[in-house]
């Protein structure tokens, strides 16, 4: 296979998980967006590699990862995620999409996570990652990516038995 | 199917389920909404992978509107040359057969040539006159 058929076929169709994974760090349409764009340069300038890499997908997403970050350093900002931390009825990205379900709580219990644990839920719940993958993407170890996201589910169980008690999140 | 649901949820929990596991969990619940905040949460994991409304150029193409401005330059460059090319083969084909009326225009461009060289000397006199002025002015702050 070609190096360009292997863009086309291992990290084009990864593109709405790279933007969406960007686009809940970053917390901004455009800049996700500018991100992902320039991912996919460097993806492309490099695709002579493409066939060294085990796994093209969690690889594109680990990327699009140090992309972010790195303009949260290069521009001085800090990633949203860290600013909305424990600070309930702040809208974020998954989140705006569930507001228009009038599913708030939702919203006010994810803001509990830490910016970390926010990171590996939405890439084992949203993206449908392996563990695996997550650890690779995040570059943590495998116990750390469980525990943080059994930790998550743990907060979220919790919250849910109080709305189904009382009837609203605290 | 309820029971396996409950094991799912359960797995699910703890920490225990799989990427298929979880997939099952979401379809169900999407299948078959009820107003627990349980079957809301998993219908609201769903809806968080709807496909983003925007898309990305491929880097190694490009795109059509690019392509279209490319044509459109490369045509105008080419009716642009035509069009020199076509006003200078006009230009070459001025000729004059009578060879005196031939060496009359020759002399009128010479004349033409010759008296706008002369006014270029007029010119270089000016010049040689601020010349002189700045050597004098030279020799008098020297002294």
């Amino acid at each position: 296979m070609s190096p360009s058929k292997r863009f086309e076929t291992y990290i084009l169709p990864v593109t709405d998980k790279m933007y969406r994974y960007a686009y809940s760090l970053l917390k901004d349409g455009a800049q996700a967006q500018d991100a992902v764009q320039e991912c996919l340069v460097k993806i492309w300038s490099s695709r002579a590699k493409l066939h060294e890499i085990k796994n093209p997908e969690a690889w594109a997403m680990r990327i699009t990862r140090n992309q972010c970050y790195d303009w949260s350093k290069a521009n001085r900002f800090q990633l949203i995620s860290d600013k909305e931390h424990n600070t309930p009825g702040n809208e974020s990205s998954d989140l705006q999409t569930l507001m228009a379900d009038q599913q708030l709580w939702l919203t006010r219990i994810l803001a509990l996570l830490s910016p970390k644990q926010h990171e590996i839920y939405h890439l084992r719940e949203v993206e449908e990652l392996s563990y695996q993958d997550i650890a690779e993407v995040m570059g943590l170890s495998l116990s750390e990516v469980k525990v943080n996201l059994h930790r998550a589910r743990t907060k979220i169980k919790a919250e849910l038995e109080k709305i189904e008690a009382y009837g609203v999140a605290n | 199917m309820e029971s396996r649901i409950k094991e799912l949820q359960e797995k699910y929990w703890k920490g225990e389920s799989t990427v298929s596991e979880e997939q099952e969990l979401k379809a169900y619940f999407q299948e078959n909404p009820s107003l627990s905040p349980e079957s809301s949460y998993f219908r609201g994991l769903q809806k968080m992978q709807t496909p983003p409304k925007t898309s990305f150029q491929h880097p190694g193409k490009t795109s059509q509107k690019t392509r279209w401005y490319v044509a459109a330059a490369v045509t105008a460059g080419l009716l642009t040359t035509a069009l020199v090319v076509q006003d200078a083969r006009k230009q070459h084909d001025f000729t004059v057969d009578d060879p005196k009326e031939a060496f009359e225009i020759t002399q009128k461009a010479l004349l033409m040539v010759s008296s706008g060289l002369n006014e270029g000397k007029s010119y270089t006199t000016e010049l040689s006159n601020i010349n002189k002025a700045q050597t004098y002015l030279q020799l008098k702050q020297e002294d």
